[in-house]
Order: structure tokens, then C-alpha cells, then sequence
């Protein structure tokens, strides 16, 4: 990512990671808010979907960063439909769940 | 009017026709004098006072007829060959140009077709493309040697039953015989029809009803009942359909993508929307559909003008623009029960044309 210094890769990545934890800790935030009972079945869902999406954005631009822009844009919008569709159902779901 | 369009259409494209391979002869030779012969399928052609002849040969692809013709010296060598007709469905023929395909028979001499090993192998997601070039290149050089090539792509003599058949007769027979099947048990047969459709017909079939077929029928184009009876039988089906009850059993029990749309709708909740311009929507589908489908028949290539997203989803081949409307139309079918085949595929049109005919003709009883 950054081959020209040694600290900013790893900093980076301490960035990356505190965010991810922010975003989890937001989303679980958010889900109490919506009073959206989560179990661990869900957590995995959610995880997924994040993974699938994550998955998607990264390998498409590094295989943008590669050279490989066709191949890029196919894996970011293929990864990126079944992201949508996988969210979507998902949110659906977690909805369904609802406690009134 | 839709009648008189398609009737005018096909006039323009027969007159079209003739001038268009003659052009396309020259242009394609422009280099050589060409001097046509008694054989319309034979020339002569002449450059630095060498002598060399054209070629023309025809043989069926995928969606209709391809044209070839090959310059071939005075040692009887290939040395040119040009594709001066065809309506292949645009991803296919991409396929042959892009493996330079025709090149592979350059500077062979034409003794060579006669050899028993002398088939190449069929492109791979193109085979009907690519067998049907090669039977025109044969028919071709054919015209030469006076010989049949023992090597040519023999016409089937029995008919093609596979899995994509079967599976359309199973969805045929569920659609047709839905009002008999125990309410408890629709629910079931509608998910067996859903896997079936897409998973037989589209991902390993990848047989769809697209304008590019419906074009070739028009043109008075069919291709030969035992290679490619799953049209007959889908054609079947749906005049079936329409004659005994004026039902589109197609679209709604048959086509792969409309049952990926009913999975998504099922997936997002998507429900009919835009209801109020629903009928400005069926005007602009209608008028689409019919401008492809007359364009198509204007010059003779029915597939050109074929703007289904269907190969990008099963064939996963396409043009760049196709993968983004495909990719819409998918996001899309999350939220609006099947918008594709409300507001945009040419095929539910043209179906649809025959159940208005059908009731002009036979009209229900009050």
C-alpha cells in the first residue's frame, strides 16, 4: 500500500481495524435501537454480508491497481450485486425479527 | 399498423439483401478485379495478371444463415476469408473473431478439408457459430474440388432430445395443467418450476426466446427440425398456449429470468409499482420491441439488434453496457416485482401481439 514507508502500512491498518471495530459496535448500537433482537445466527449473517462487500470493493481495485481494470470493474460489480441482493434479504430478515 | 411495419420491414430487408453481399464481395476484394461466372457462388478474380478465384458458400449457425467467401489461389491455398452474412447473436460471433477462428484455415491448401482429422475443434460457447462457418468454408471450397468433405459437420439425421427439451416440456406440462394441481401442492410445483427453468433451461441450457429467434421465424428463416427442435418445441408451447386458453405460459412459467426476478422480488419484497404509467410504459416496451425486431429484419440480422440482458446472466458474455443494465434490472427486480419483463423485454411484446390476434380471431364467448 504505501512501499515507499515503513510506518504508514501498518498504521494503516491499525486505522482499518479500529474502524471496523467502531463500525461492529455501531451496528450493534443500532440494531438495540431498532429493537432488533441479534443471536449469533445473524452476527454470522451480518458478518457475511460485510465480508462479501469488503471482498468486493478491495479485490476489485486491486485488481484495478494490477492492471486488470476489466477484471476489476466485472468482480466489483458482480461482488457488488450479490452484496445488494445479500443485504437486502438480510435487512428484510433482521426486520422480520423485530421485537414490538 | 405492427403488421404493416413488419411487412414493409421484410420487403426493405430481401431488396437490401442482394445489393448488401455483392458490396460487401467488393469491398472485401477491392483489391482484385472480380468477374462473376454462370455459378453465382463462383468468381474470378484477378490481381498482377495472376489468376485466383472467390468462393461463396452458406451454411446454418445459431440464427440463421452464414455467408463466406474464400479467395483461393492458383495452388488451390486459402488465402482470404471473409464472413459477408450472418445473423449470429453478437457474443458468438465476437467469440470466432476474437480466437481468430478463420485464421486458423489460412494458407491451407483446400486437399487438406478432405482429411478425416481435418475438423478443427468448434469454438468453445460458440460450436454452432463456429461449425456453421466452417460448413460454409467447406460448401465453399467444395464448389472447386467438385468434392464433399468427409470432415464436414454432418447435419443431424435424429432428433436433439437433452435436458434443456425435457425441461421445457416439464414446464410446459406444469403450466398447462397448473388449474389441476391441489392448491396444497402448487406452492411446491411453482418452486420445482422455478429451479428447473433456471437452472436447466438458463445456467446449463442457456436457451432462451429472444427477438433474434423471433426475427429468424419472420424472416422465413428455420432452421432444420432436428438439430434445433427445442425452438419448434418452445414455439409449440407457446402458440399452444395461446390458441387453447390465451395464456403467455412462456413468460410466466418457462423463461429463466423472469423466475431470477420472482426470486429477488421474493428476496426484497418487490411488489407492482408505478401502476398510474403503467400503460405509457407497455407503449414504449411495445414500440422498442418492434423497432428491434424491424430493424433486425431491415438488415437481416435479427441478433444485431437483440438487446436482451439473457446472455450476460447465463452465458455470462455480453457488452460492457449489457452487464450494467443487467446489473440494474437485477437490483431493480429487489424492489419491483419483475421490471424487466413489465417495462422492457421485447418478448412478452411479441407474445403478447399473437394473444390480440388470437382474440380478434377467435373471440371468447360472453
Amino acid at each position: 500500500m504505501f512501499p515507499h514507508s515503513t510506518i504508514l502500512g501498518p498504521l494503516f491498518w491499525i486505522i482499518m481495524g479500529a474502524l471496523f471495530v467502531f463500525m461492529f459496535y455501531g451496528a450493534k448500537i443500532w440494531f438495540e435501537d431498532l429493537s432488533i433482537k441479534m443471536n449469533k445466527r445473524k452476527w454470522i449473517l451480518v458478518f457475511v454480508f460485510f465480508l462479501i462487500l469488503y471482498g468486493s470493493i478491495g479485490g476489485g481495485f486491486t485488481l484495478i491497481g494490477e492492471n486488470e481494470h476489466r477484471a476489476g470493474y466485472y468482480f466489483m460489480g458482480i461482488g457488488g450485486v450479490v452484496s445488494i441482493i445479500l443485504g437486502v434479504g438480510i435487512w428484510r430478515y433482521l426486520l422480520s425479527s423485530r421485537t414490538k | 399498423m405492427t403488421l404493416l411495419i413488419i411487412i414493409v420491414a421484410v420487403i426493405i430487408g430481401v431488396k437490401k439483401e442482394e445489393q448488401d453481399y455483392l458490396s460487401r464481395l467488393n469491398a472485401a476484394f477491392s483489391d482484385f478485379d472480380i468477374s462473376s461466372t454462370s455459378d453465382i457462388y463462383k468468381y474470378k478474380a484477378s490481381k498482377n495478371n495472376v489468376e485466383s478465384f472467390i468462393l461463396l458458400g452458406e451454411s446454418r449457425g445459431y440464427n440463421g444463415n452464414i455467408l463466406i467467401a474464400v479467395l483461393i489461389d492458383e495452388n488451390e491455398e486459402l488465402k482470404r476469408i471473409k464472413i459477408l452474412k450472418h445473423s449470429e447473436t453478437y457474443s458468438f460471433y465476437k467469440k470466432i473473431e476474437n480466437k481468430k477462428y478463420l485464421d486458423t484455415f489460412l494458407n491451407k491448401s483446400i486437399s487438406d478439408f478432405y482429411q478425416d482429422d481435418s475438423v478443427p475443434d468448434a469454438i468453445s460457447g460458440a460450436t454452432y457459430t463456429s461449425g456453421g462457418v466452417y460448413n460454409a468454408m467447406i460448401n465453399a471450397s467444395g464448389l472447386l474440388s467438385g468434392k464433399q468433405s468427409k470432415a464436414s459437420i454432418d447435419k443431424k439425421t435424429k432428433i436433439n432430445i437433452g435436458l434443456p427439451e425435457l425441461c421445457l416440456i416439464l414446464l410446459y406440462l406444469m403450466g398447462f395443467f397448473n388449474y389441476l394441481i391441489l392448491a396444497k401442492h402448487r406452492n411446491l410445483v411453482r418452486w420445482l418450476s422455478i429451479f428447473i427453468s433456471i437452472i436447466g433451461l438458463g445456467f446449463i441450457g442457456k436457451k432462451l426466446l429472444t427477438i433474434a429467434n423471433i426475427g429468424s421465424f419472420i424472416m422465413g428463416d428455420f432452421p432444420d427440425f432436428q438439430s434445433f427442435f427445442f425452438w419448434y418445441l418452445l414455439l409449440a408451447g407457446i402458440l399452444m398456449g395461446i390458441i387453447l386458453g390465451n395464456k403467455n405460459h412462456y413468460c410466466n412459467w418457462v423463461c429463466p429470468f423472469g423466475r431470477i426476478q420472482d426470486l429477488l422480488a421474493l428476496i426484497g419484497g418487490g411488489k407492482p409499482r408505478f401502476l398510474k404509467y403503467r400503460k405509457i410504459f407497455i407503449k414504449i416496451q411495445n414500440i422498442a420491441a418492434l423497432l428491434a425486431i424491424a430493424s433486425g429484419i431491415i438488415y437481416r440480422n435479427p441478433a444485431m439488434t437483440s438487446y436482451e440482458v439473457f446472455s450476460g446472466m447465463f452465458a455470462f458474455t455480453g457488452s460492457g453496457i449489457l452487464f450494467i443494465s443487467l446489473g440494474i434490472f437485477i437490483v431493480l427486480s429487489l424492489f419491483i416485482k419483475n421490471p424487466w419483463c413489465n417495462y422492457a423485454c421485447p418478448v412478452k411484446p411479441s407474445i403478447n401481439y399473437l394473444r390480440r390476434i388470437r382474440k380478434i380471431l377467435l373471440p371468447e364467448p360472453k
